[in-house]
């Protein structure tokens, strides 16, 4: 289903699209507000495809089914609460229009949501998870659960898939504060996190795991993400990085970078409601396990966003 | 899709900047009714919902004969507030001059509100004898 959408969204961009050079000197004005229609729909197919790439391991999570209606519902309201900024935030570094104004970011996060919303109900409703005998507010639960990554994914289908997108976004990122770091550190985190969090393995693992299991793996989460971040080379890494001693980008990166990544580990499972009558050393086991994919996420954040 | 950084000039990128597509204030739109209207369901359940615990009830749906024996068709339903997991429910049939005979099944989560069905197998006919049906127990999800 992705490809096909990712395809016809490729044709319709070179057809009617982003970079018609012999337009460029005649009226404007009169085809302008077509193409931009035209435009705006193969972004709108291209985040679905994103939508459906990102979300599909968790469309076919059983526990996702489950949390949707299990989870307390304040819970899933904080959850998505949270993940409203997110989208704004994603709509600004990677959304699937090329635009600056705080009404088009609105709007894009808010058709982000709409794409995963529809995604959900498709895709919940073929694979058979929605049906009779359910109330609205356990489908309700449902599809928000699995809505809130797919429009994460329909957001990031803007740079990973457009051309011009992906130049603009690469240029504002040029002049990312520590803030927007940050910020992109978040969303990579929970962008890889979110695949493994709603399972019933990090409560298993983390059970099985002796504190030096813990703290082993703490020490590689941390040594990974400095080395994505620093000697892998990838692109987007900031290149002053470089010059730079170990121990000063050690303390001014990589350790606030894994520190954003065990938040959001401890934050989804949270949300999750795996922290509920639980120790805290098992909390504090549970909080490492998530925090490896998440720490992995934070650092390899400027690949897919 | 691979362009040279300069190849084009800044008022093309302005000129799309400036229009905000009537697609765009439609799919921004529906998102905007699809999240009030989530919002709305769920706080509503997050503020007013009931918290009473799980209160499963069984009822038949329907027997019949199977190769092998019978099959009786069973509905839970959780009448409560709270979602109830590994729902185990059981069925007695006992029959005149017979030793009683059982049939269990567990329904991995009863949402509230919601109901699941099932089947119970017995050897012999149900409709000879008499069928009582109960939900033994569960856990909290």
């Amino acid at each position: 289903m992705a490809r096909p959408a990712a395809g016809r969204a490729r044709e319709l961009t070179t057809a009617g699209g982003f970079d018609p050079p012999e337009r460029d000197n005649t009226d404007m004005n009169a085809s302008l507000a077509g193409e931009a229609n035209l435009r705006y729909a193969a972004s709108l197919a291209l985040a679905f495809g994103g939508a459906l790439l990102f979300a599909f391991p968790l469309l076919m999570t059983m526990e996702m089914w489950w949390l949707g209606h299990s989870m307390e519902r304040w819970r899933l309201l904080v959850f998505l609460l949270a993940a409203l900024p997110m989208l704004l935030g994603l709509s600004y570094y990677a959304g699937f229009e090329p635009t600056f104004r705080l009404t088009d970011e609105l709007l894009d996060a808010l058709a982000a949501f709409a794409v995963g919303i529809i995604l959900s109900v498709v895709a919940l409703g073929l694979l058979g998870q929605l049906g009779p005998g359910m109330t609205l507010g356990e489908i309700v639960g449902k599809v928000t659960v699995c809505a809130i990554p797919a429009s994460i994914g329909a957001l990031v289908a803007g740079k990973q898939f457009g051309g011009e997108k992906a130049d603009t976004g690469r240029h504002r990122k040029a002049h990312m504060g520590i803030a927007g770091r940050m910020f992109v550190a978040v969303v990579g985190a929970v962008f890889l996190a979110f695949n493994v969090a709603p399972t019933e393995e990090m409560v298993l693992i983390a059970y099985m795991m002796t504190p030096w299991h813990g703290l082993a793996l703490m020490a590689v989460s941390l040594l990974l993400l400095h080395s994505f971040l620093y000697t892998l080379g990838f692109p987007g890494q900031d290149e002053r990085r470089g010059d730079r001693n170990l121990l000063h980008s050690l303390v001014a990166s990589s350790i606030p970078a894994y520190a954003l990544a065990l938040l959001v580990s401890l934050f989804c499972l949270w949300v999750f409601g795996r922290t509920q009558g639980t120790s805290l050393n098992e909390i504090a086991q549970m909080t490492v396990v998530l925090g490896l994919p998440a720490a992995l996420g934070a650092a390899t954040a400027r690949l897919v966003i | 899709m691979a362009r040279k950084p300069a190849a084009k000039p800044a008022q093309k990128s302005k000129a799309t900047a400036d229009t905000t597509s009537v697609l765009e204030w439609i799919a921004g739109g529906i998102g905007l009714l699809l999240l009030l209207l989530v919002v709305g369901v769920i706080g509503r359940e997050a503020l007013f919902g009931d918290r009473s615990p799980p209160a499963v009830l069984v009822e038949q749906v329907g027997a019949q004969a199977v190769p092998g024996g019978y099959l009786v068709r069973i509905k839970v339903r959780n009448d409560g507030g709270r979602s109830a997991a590994q729902v185990v429910v059981e069925g007695e049939l006992t029959r005149q001059g017979a030793e009683p005979e059982t049939g269990e099944a567990t329904f991995d989560y009863v949402p509230p509100g919601s109901s699941r069905e099932g089947g119970l197998f017995f050897t012999a006919d149900p409709a000879a004898g008499e069928l009582a049906l109960r939900a033994k127990g569960y856990v909290e999800p």
